[in-house]
């Protein structure tokens, strides 16, 4: 029997995180590979299986459940977002991309699982319906999402993003595939928290981290120069100026710092932290010796996977 | 609509026949340079196509005209260095079309990819895992590559086979509907991704991870009718054509070093389409190849019968190409080959691919049948021919045989040969 299908990528903030928030342009890309979705139908209600989510798989079953906690909320609002009352549909989510650390797990998780019902209901998800309804799923999770998440998670291909600018997304075309190596460690602290950290520092002295705000602005342009002309060593180089003001904005915390390092000395053409901080995840430009990079990662304590940045159009 | 049929353009040169393409298929001047450099993939793009690259090689590209297909035209790009192909698949083509044309269907783009699993430790059990976690397989298999799932496609079942003695081991088929691609690299990345997870749950190893290239969920069928009048020409009447066609079909059904043959001449089309729309001919060939021999018996391709005073044929073939990605982006003569041809979908051109290999196969069939029967009506009558002009004995074959080696099976010529014949043979006589 055909299963109803769905997936999403996972994404990564190549370029502007933080600087963003001050009206600086940003560049998020989708990755190569994500979540995946299936729904079929069962013989009781509606279930949600996640199994590779916590040490035992997450069972959501919303018969006879009273308090949801925020994947089950989750899961009702996508159901309600594709309007198909509660079926009998048991929805099986999978894929390595890990929860929590900034690489757009719970927008992979919304539009992954929306484009499954989507199928299942025989009507899958025209584009707009389709960011409309993942930002009610991403809300129970973000409160209020910028969109960028879902937007480049939906579109796939890589999106320049400005707060203020008309439009707000612009596509950037990647004249080739990008390998890149993605290592991460648990958060520190929430997004909130960095955010309001650095709100605080900027305030104490404003024109030095607006000079700061920038330079990041002006990396994330020269940045998406080097994408789309598939400069990898100019890319590499580029993140590693990026990181260079991110640790300057004090979101680096000592495990970024470490896993830069380690993916600069295995061979990467540069490294950075890539979205809140304070722990969490960091990118490197790897066309060669990707999987001695992971392997160096993994050796320090770290977790990592090699994935690439799809060219455009294909 | 754009038309298929092109009288007289065999007769054209090079130029007016860029010209006709030019004003049929909206080719502007630019297009018609790539076509007419066969260097247009340039060294440089080449040597990040291959290793140790020294440069390019280049060959014939021609149109296969008068293709007519669900009632729609298409001009057929073909890329192939054998002559008489084009011609013939062209003429077969405007014989079908003259009778409603062909009719295709395709089956939707689903290749398989094979994860295979050795030394788990009970297969009943590994077996019983792998089914019972099927939902969280193919959401994996689709995490992999997520752009499938998001075009509507993707992994969406999966089998599991299992092999017993010699080689005990469990092979996971994953189903991948891969839409506009050929998918191998969607199809290899999902059965590279599923391989932990398989592991896991078989408590075998892995090791083999790839597609399949006997891609038999991704069948393309063409049919084609032709009453028997239409098959009728120099001399030949139309039910001896489509006999003769029946009888080489049986051949090949039967007998496998025929079979070979005919399946090549199949290949001569499918391949010549194959390559010219930037697809894998290998994976096509050796899909084909092996789909012949599904049942244990090396057959055909092809399927020709008649009914009623007309002539059918059918060919049924696994054809795993694309419309999106592989050497498409690279090269571009197949950009300006695809353009020609306007085939919107894998799906359509798989449908192209099969009435291509059906035509092509029917013309090989009618040129072997038609001289055989020719070789056949030429000799009785060359024999007659001779008799008549006073030949005798072994003189009779002797002088048939002469007569079709001239060409010419005349009164005159049999009684010239014959003349010639006596001398000699008095001499022998003598000796």
């Amino acid at each position: 029997m055909r299963a109803a299908t769905g997936a999403a990528p996972g994404k990564v903030i190549l370029f502007g995180e933080h600087a963003v928030v001050y009206g600086r342009p940003a560049v998020a890309a989708a990755l190569g590979h994500g979540l995946g979705a299936i729904a079929e139908p069962t013989d009781d209600g509606p279930t949600l299986h996640i199994p590779a989510w916590g040490p035992k798989g997450l069972h959501v079953r919303l018969e006879g459940a009273d308090g949801l906690d925020a994947i089950g909320r989750a899961f009702v609002a996508a159901l309600d977002a594709a309007e198909v009352g509660r079926p009998k549909v048991a929805v099986t989510i999978d894929g390595a991309l890990p929860l929590g650390v900034g690489l757009g797990s719970s927008a992979a998780f919304a539009v992954s699982m929306l484009r499954a019902l989507g199928e299942f209901r025989g009507a899958p998800f025209e584009r707009e319906a389709l960011l409309q309804a993942a930002a009610s799923v991403e809300t129970v999770f973000h409160g209020n999402p910028s969109g960028i998440d879902h937007t480049v998670i939906a579109d796939g291909g890589c999106l320049r993003f400005q707060r203020g600018s008309e439009p707000a997304f612009r596509a950037v075309r990647l004249a080739r595939e990008v390998p890149l190596v993605v290592a991460w460690t648990p958060r520190e602290g929430t997004t909130r928290e960095v955010v309001a950290g650095l709100r605080r520092r900027r305030d104490e002295m404003t024109d030095l981290y607006e000079d700061l705000f920038d330079a990041m602005g002006a990396v994330a342009n020269a940045g998406i120069a080097a994408l789309e002309s598939g400069d990898l060593d100019a890319l590499g180089q580029l993140f590693d100026l990026a990181h260079g003001y991110l640790n300057a904005c004090g979101v680096s915390r000592v495990a970024n710092e470490r896993m830069v390092a380690c993916a600069r000395e295995a061979g990467a053409l540069g490294a950075k932290l890539t979205g809140a901080g304070a722990g969490g995840a960091v990118v490197a430009a790897a066309p060669r010796r990707a999987h001695e990079i992971v392997a160096a990662l993994v050796s320090e304590g770290f977790q990592a996977f090699a994935t690439q940045l799809p060219a455009s159009g294909g | 609509m754009k038309g298929s049929r092109i009288p007289g353009f065999y007769r054209l040169d090079l130029g007016a026949r860029h010209a006709e393409l030019k004003r049929r298929f909206g080719l502007d001047d630019e297009d018609l340079a790539v076509l007419a450099d066969g260097a247009a993939l340039s060294a440089e793009r080449a040597d990040k196509m291959v290793e140790n690259c020294v440069g390019v090689f280049a060959l014939p590209v021609g149109i296969g005209l008068n293709f007519r297909i669900n009632g729609r035209d298409y001009a057929v790009p073909m890329v192939v260095e054998e002559p008489s192909v084009v011609a013939a698949v062209s003429n077969m083509a405007k014989l079908v079309r003259d009778h409603g044309g062909f009719s295709a269907d395709a089956d939707e783009s689903v290749m398989i990819a094979q994860v295979q699993i050795i030394g788990a430790p009970d297969a009943d059990d590994a077996v019983a895992a792998l089914e019972g976690a099927r939902a969280q397989i193919l959401a994996r298999a689709n995490a992999e590559h997520p752009n499938m799932a998001a075009r509507g496609g993707g992994a969406f079942d999966i089998e599991v086979r299992r092999f017993d003695d010699p080689h005990p081991m469990l092979v996971l088929h994953l189903l991948v509907d891969c839409r506009e691609a050929m998918g191998a690299n969607a199809v290899n990345a999902m059965a590279e991704g599923v391989a932990p997870l398989v592991e896991q749950l078989t408590g075998g190893r892995v090791y083999l991870r790839i597609l399949s290239n006997l891609a038999d969920r991704r069948l393309a069928r063409a049919t084609c009718a032709v009453p028997f009048p239409a098959l009728a020409g120099k001399g030949f009447e139309g039910v001896d054509v489509a006999d003769g066609i029946v009888q080489a079909y049986r051949f090949a059904a039967v007998c496998p070093y025929r079979a070979a043959t005919h399946n090549k001449g199949v290949m001569n089309g499918v391949d010549a389409v194959v390559i010219a729309t930037g697809n894998d001919w290998r994976g096509v060939e050796a899909g084909a190849h092996a789909f012949a021999a599904r049942d244990g018996h090396y057959g055909s391709l092809t399927e020709w019968w008649t009914e009623d005073e007309v002539l059918h044929g059918r060919i049924e073939l696994p054809l795993a190409v694309g419309t999106v990605g592989g050497s498409t982006q690279v090269h571009p003569t197949i950009r300006v080959l695809r353009r020609i041809l306007g085939a919107g979908s894998a799906r359509e051109l798989a449908m192209v691919m099969a009435s291509v290999g059906l035509a092509q196969n029917m013309g090989a069939l009618k040129a072997l049948a038609t001289e055989g029967i020719q070789r056949g009506h030429m000799s009785l009558h060359a024999r007659q021919v001779a008799l008549a002009a006073g030949a005798e004995g072994t003189q009779i074959d002797a002088i048939a045989q002469r007569l079709v080696a001239g060409g010419r099976i005349k009164l005159d010529a049999a009684q010239a040969l014959l003349a010639q014949f006596e001398p000699e043979d008095e001499r022998r006589g003598k000796a």
